[in-house]
């Protein structure tokens, strides 16, 4: 399992700067198709009109302004946080299978909110983002605690086992929750399946800044992630303090995941996924996978949601669905790709 | 099922074939076969709350047994029971048997039913066990619809009297109202869903229990959008709410404890920022929550039904829905 996550020589580089822009350029007009495209035909001039001449009186530029424009945000945010959060978890564990949902992280945000909502009716959404980091750090805890009891201490396959049996475990709970309290729990009904739709945009007040801080964080944290990835004999033969490294690297997980259930629930692939696509085109040296799976991540969730959208009129499907959907079959091709 | 459950249920089932025994049956036909069963039931367990037992109680049948939910608190009750017709667990003999996905085959079979009626709803592995203890109908009321899963279960629970004595009743008051109305085919009215996390708003065309069925008898129209769905149902993009502009538009309130009139009308906002301004409904205050009964499955709930939807159509002028050209 190492084998797959373990980084080959940086050969990369000017390749690598390439495609910064190309993706970028991908991202904005993903970003503009979700605006301009939605269950309803809008003219595009009714779309510019909406952001330079403005009537809230006009349905259709509230459904450009009010309705499309911050679920693309949220998808971009979402998208980009739960890709890069899947890219530092797989360098940390050199574990090509590690993502937040694998190892526990998202169903432990998930968990803890719908204990705090359910069972003790919590309603300030400022402390949200909050509950979801415990529940993900808690969640975190309880993986590594267990993969270190086993014999052979926290290996890859160890932390992988440990993860399926935590969120397994956790989901069950969740469930359980569900048969117990039927009737307050349809509220979190369509956020537990990965939702962008009827978000509420103030949450990202709430965990917009911790957030940032954290992908910012994961970005310079990003090469010693390489070194990180080569072992942690090497990584300290290097001069790396891979404790305390990978200690503020959990925390920029936690953060990230926490934001990103906080803001659409679980949402399930997007951190496996997308961090082996990026590493098709720029190879292992984490300095280029990091920020590229963010964008990515972006990218990604932006074109899922569109097709979440438009696909079945007058339905909405929720983004979850779509992400697994397309996230399962994509990640067995990425799998018999690199094993031939 | 472990050993000792099964000789349990075996014990209870030939102790309970004596009583059976003596009383009279008749022949039944229902969604999972045709069975025997007492003309006059004396024990019946309702495998739903919503739609078998409260249904079964007001029509004065014997009930001794229901699946229920459980609340925040961990008490049970019967979704819709003291809000439809007044009663719960504390106030009937009705005992709790688990809910109706999470039904306790023991807790059934100490009640010693001599009658047992679920829906398609009910894991069949479990309506397989029951079968053991009593004759277990299950009852398609998706299939069948309000007014004929209500006279089925009226049938085979002995109280078809007084089901069609009821109906009757209920027929004449649609025709008194739609003598109030006139011309009902030329109001439209569209029926909607929401809970009070905005999640997702839920159109109707059909099967939302008693509203619909009223609706649907008193001849009203539906948007063309809803009436064009082939599901009885189905969730509704925020964009396209306009769509679902009518005379009338309908909502529901007291589905759960958190779902007020105020809270229900915010998550329409919530969803559907604007929502009220884009459609001439509700501009015209003709967007009505209604109570949580009147989206039920009971003749209690149609009659509620039928009275709101008078009390708000013919019992005050309103302003006819035009579509924009």
């Amino acid at each position: 399992m190492t084998v797959a996550a373990a980084p080959s020589p940086v050969r990369h580089s000017a390749r690598s700067w390439s495609g910064v822009p190309v993706l970028l350029a991908i991202l904005a007009g993903l970003f503009l198709l979700h605006i301009a495209v939605g269950a309803k035909a809008l003219p595009l001039g009714t779309v510019v009109d909406a952001f330079f001449a403005f009537d809230s009186k006009d349905f259709d530029h509230v459904i450009v302004f009010n309705l499309r424009l911050p679920r693309a945000v949220i998808a971009v945010v979402v998208g980009a946080t739960l890709a890069l959060a899947g890219a530092l978890m797989q360098g940390v564990t050199r574990n090509p299978l590690a993502d937040p949902a694998l190892l526990g992280l998202t169903s432990g945000a998930a968990f803890a909110v719908v204990i705090a909502t359910s069972v003790y009716g919590l309603a300030t959404m400022a402390l949200l983002p909050w509950i979801a980091m415990a529940g993900s750090l808690g969640a975190a805890a309880i993986v590594y605690i267990i993969a270190r009891l086993v014999p052979g201490g926290a290996t890859p396959l160890s932390m992988t086992l440990a993860g399926a049996s935590v969120s397994a475990f956790l989901g069950a709970v969740i469930s359980a929750i569900h048969l117990l309290n039927q009737e307050t729990f349809e509220n979190l009904r369509v956020w537990l399946t990965g939702s962008l739709a009827g978000r509420d945009v103030t949450m990202l007040y709430y965990v917009g800044p911790p957030m940032l801080v954290a992908l910012l964080a994961g970005i310079l944290l990003a090469p010693r992630v390489t070194v990180l990835a080569m072992g942690d004999d090497v990584a300290q033969g290097l001069g790396v303090r891979t404790g305390p490294l990978k200690a503020q690297l959990l925390a920029v997980v936690v953060v990230l995941t926490a934001g990103a259930v906080a803001l659409a629930g679980p949402l399930g692939f997007i951190g496996l996924v997308i961090p082996h696509v990026v590493r098709l085109y720029v190879g292992s040296d984490y300095r280029w996978i990091v920020p590229y799976a963010a964008l990515a991540g972006a990218a990604y969730l932006l074109g899922v949601d569109i097709i979440a959208r438009v696909a079945i009129p007058p339905r909405e499907i929720s983004t979850g669905i779509i992400t697994a959907m397309i996230g399962a079959p994509l990640f067995v091709h990425l799998v018999r790709r690199r094993t031939r | 099922m472990s050993l000792r459950t099964l000789f349990a249920l075996a014990g209870l089932a030939l102790t309970l074939a004596i009583p059976a025994f003596a009383q009279e049956t008749r022949n039944v036909t229902a969604a999972n076969g045709t069975f025997d069963i007492p003309v006059a039931p004396q024990r019946i367990v309702a495998l739903n709350d919503q739609i078998i037992a409260l249904p079964l109680y007001e029509l004065g049948a014997s009930v001794v047994g229901s699946a229920g939910r459980v609340d925040a608190e961990g008490k049970t009750f019967m979704r819709g029971g003291m809000d439809t017709l007044g009663i719960d667990y504390a106030n009937t003999d009705i005992q709790y048997v688990g809910q109706f996905n999470a039904l306790n085959v023991e807790a059934i079979a100490a009640l010693q039913p001599d009658l047992i009626i679920g829906g398609t709803y009910t894991d069949l592995a479990v309506v397989d066990q029951l079968q053991s203890i009593a004759p277990t109908l299950v009852i398609d009321n998706g299939a069948l619809g309000l007014i004929e899963t209500l006279r089925t279960l009226a049938d085979v629970s002995g109280q078809s009297g007084n089901f069609e004595a009821r109906y009757q009743s209920y027929q004449a008051n649609i025709e008194r109202t739609k003598s109030f109305i006139g011309d009902t085919a030329a109001i439209s009215a569209t029926t909607t869903f929401m809970f009070p996390e905005a999640d997702d708003l839920w159109v109707y065309r059909a099967n939302l229990g008693a509203i619909t069925q009223v609706l649907s008898d008193l001849g009203f129209a539906q948007p063309a959008a809803v009436a064009a769905l082939n599901a009885t149902q189905a969730s509704w993009s925020a964009e396209l709410i306009q769509q679902l502009d009518a005379d009338f538009i309908f909502g529901f309130y007291r589905q759960q404890p958190d779902a007020t009139p105020e809270t229900i009308r915010a998550a329409y906002e919530k969803f559907a920022p604007g929502w009220c301004a884009a459609l001439t409904a509700c501009q015209n205050g003709q967007f009505v929550v209604l109570p949580g009964p009147t989206f039920g499955s009971t003749m209690t709930g149609l009659e509620l039904a039928l009275e709101l939807v008078e009390n708000n159509v013919a019992g005050r002028p309103f302003t006819p829905f035009v579509e924009a050209p």
